[in-house]
């Protein structure tokens, strides 16, 4: 093969790729007229992420956060005064922010921590849960805090980008010193993996997520949670940008469950006494649900 | 309201610049070091195949199935996950304790281990190429099996397996991308890696993209100089290029 045909061929490719490109760019109209129009509304949810969206031991898909979607279609199909058809689609941390900013789904119901930078690509409903930072550590180990950590193999999940910050500000500012070293895992089931086998020393997330995989563990006393919360990580829905009406709509939803008791009863349900993860709500938590009960 | 804004500089601005050349750098290294694995290995195994020693002609054979025919994600998974645990747990802890960068190694042997199974192909066909004749003439000039291979066939089998090498050796340097699955930030995960932080991930992967495309182009332009280089008149004829 010639430089010449081999250079010939990729100036093909780029023409294609960029006659590709131009064809983007789509005028679309509200979430909320296209729902009323079609009648379907499209939910994204986790698959492995207990109790937020997950497959109980009867194989079916169940969660906290669908419990909430249900809630919103219910509330559509009050709106509309007509059956709102509720098709249910699984994303993962990795690919729920591109499914929402695409259009593919409506909205995004999984335990996805509100940053800036996600702002920058896609909007957020209010805050519906409030957790924070913790380590997931096997019991008896030296670990206790993040001071602890000094020296140590710390896994995080390579798409929990808040995690990631959040740990290298820790670093940044010395609070671990010596530094830890990050282990990136795809998903924290595999990071759970690597705890198990000794691979990290600790595996840091939010601490309702640790709470998710100590519970599936086959021991679960054989882990325990340590640390206090490093940072906050509200929770929000993932909404298309630009988007008012729907996002709108989407949050006078929350709020009335916030108002009604609604959604405490959720949050009793998968959190409570007798629920999937016993997570009693922390006074914080308590305390945003209040501040964001506004009046009609 | 649902467009992309393209923003190039994520390829380049503070801190994501850094983080794509140190990928780079990584893809670079990490396929370096299994092709060096894959050749010494390839070619052992070839060699084993070639041999009339039965034992080790079953060997050869039964490490090229092995290898060849079980998919390299899974057998990543298994030399990262799996393979480790079956160590006695003393010298598994050892190895979580002390190397710095297991993932990496992990890589790097799978990747070496795998590709050999396809470099002992790629060799033993340039091998079979060579005509009979060949063999019998050089022996009937009176050189001893080692020196046929030394000075008659193995000039003849490598330049007839040199395409095929070509190819295996993109292969695995495009393979090295699976790494990532394992936590190794190699060109490929370093899209995806600065991909999660700005959601930019149309521009890291076009980026990704262009880089294997560039490397790939010149390892072809290389491999096919030395090719005609090394071309014996009359000997081997292929294409019109």
């Amino acid at each position: 093969m010639t430089a010449k045909r081999i250079f010939t061929s990729y100036s093909l490719v780029a023409v294609l790729f960029t006659l590709f490109g131009m064809s983007n760019a789509l005028w679309a109209e509200s979430v909320l007229e296209k729902i009323e129009k079609s009648g379907k509304v499209n939910i994204g949810y986790r698959e492995g992420a207990v109790p937020f969206g997950y497959m109980n031991d009867k194989g079916e898909w169940v969660g906290f956060d669908m419990d909430l979607g249900t809630e919103l279609v219910k509330a559509l199909e009050a709106k509309f005064n007509k059956r709102i058809e509720h098709t249910r689609t699984p994303m993962n941390p990795k690919n729920r922010i591109p499914l929402v900013a695409n259009g593919t789904i409506d909205a995004g119901i999984g335990a996805t921590t509100i940053t800036l930078e996600r702002e920058g690509a896609i909007d957020f409903s209010l805050p519906y849960f409030l957790t924070g930072t913790k380590l997931l550590v096997a019991k008896g180990s030296p670990i206790r805090d993040y001071r602890g950590l000094a020296g140590k193999k710390v896994g995080v999940g390579s798409g929990s980008t808040a995690n990631i910050k959040g740990l290298q500000k820790a670093i940044d500012s010395k609070m671990i010193d010596p530094p830890c070293e990050m282990v990136l895992f795809e998903d924290h089931t595999k990071g759970f993996l690597g705890l198990q086998q000794g691979k990290v020393d600790a595996y840091f997330t939010d601490e309702a997520m640790l709470a998710g995989m100590r519970a599936k563990a086959p021991k679960p006393d054989d882990y325990e949670i340590v640390g206090g919360f490093l940072t906050y990580e509200p929770y929000g829905i993932i909404l298309p940008p630009g988007d008012s009406k729907w996002r709108d709509f989407v949050n006078a939803t929350l709020i009335g469950m916030f108002k009604d008791g609604t959604f405490e009863k959720t949050y009793n349900k998968w959190f409570g006494p007798g629920g999937q993860l016993i997570l009693p709500m922390p006074e914080e938590y308590r305390v945003m649900l209040k501040v964001l009960s506004f009046p009609d | 309201m649902l467009h992309y804004d393209f923003e190039w500089s994520v390829l380049w601005r503070y801190p994501y610049g850094g983080m794509f050349i140190q990928g780079i750098w990584t893809t670079v290294h990490l396929s370096l070091f299994s092709w060096m694995i894959a050749i010494l290995l390839g070619l052992t195994v070839c060699l084993c195949r070639m041999t009339p020693l039965r034992a080790a002609r079953f060997l050869g054979g039964a490490y090229v199935e092995l290898f060849r025919n079980i998919p390299l994600l899974v057998q990543l998974f298994f030399w990262y996950f799996a393979a480790p645990s079956l160590l006695p747990r003393e010298l598994e802890l050892w190895l979580y304790g002390n190397v710095k960068d297991l993932g990496y190694l992990v890589a790097v042997i799978a990747l070496g281990t795998y590709t050999a199974a396809r470099v002992s192909e790629a060799i033993r066909s340039g091998l079979l190429a060579v005509p009979r004749g060949q063999y019998r003439a050089a022996h009937s000039t009176g050189l001893s099996g080692g020196q046929t291979y030394r000075h008659v066939v193995l000039p003849y089998a490598l330049r007839i397996s040199w395409p095929l090498l070509t190819t295996e050796f993109l292969t695995c340097f495009k393979n090295s991308a699976l790494a990532m699955t394992i936590g190794v930030l190699e060109t490929t995960g370093t899209a995806a890696y600065v991909d999660s932080f700005t959601f930019h991930g149309l521009e890291t992967t076009t980026a990704a993209s262009c880089v294997y495309l560039a490397t790939s182009g010149a390892v072809i332009l290389t491999m096919s100089r030395i090719e005609k280089r090394m071309r014996i008149p009359g000997l081997i004829r292929r294409g019109y290029n």
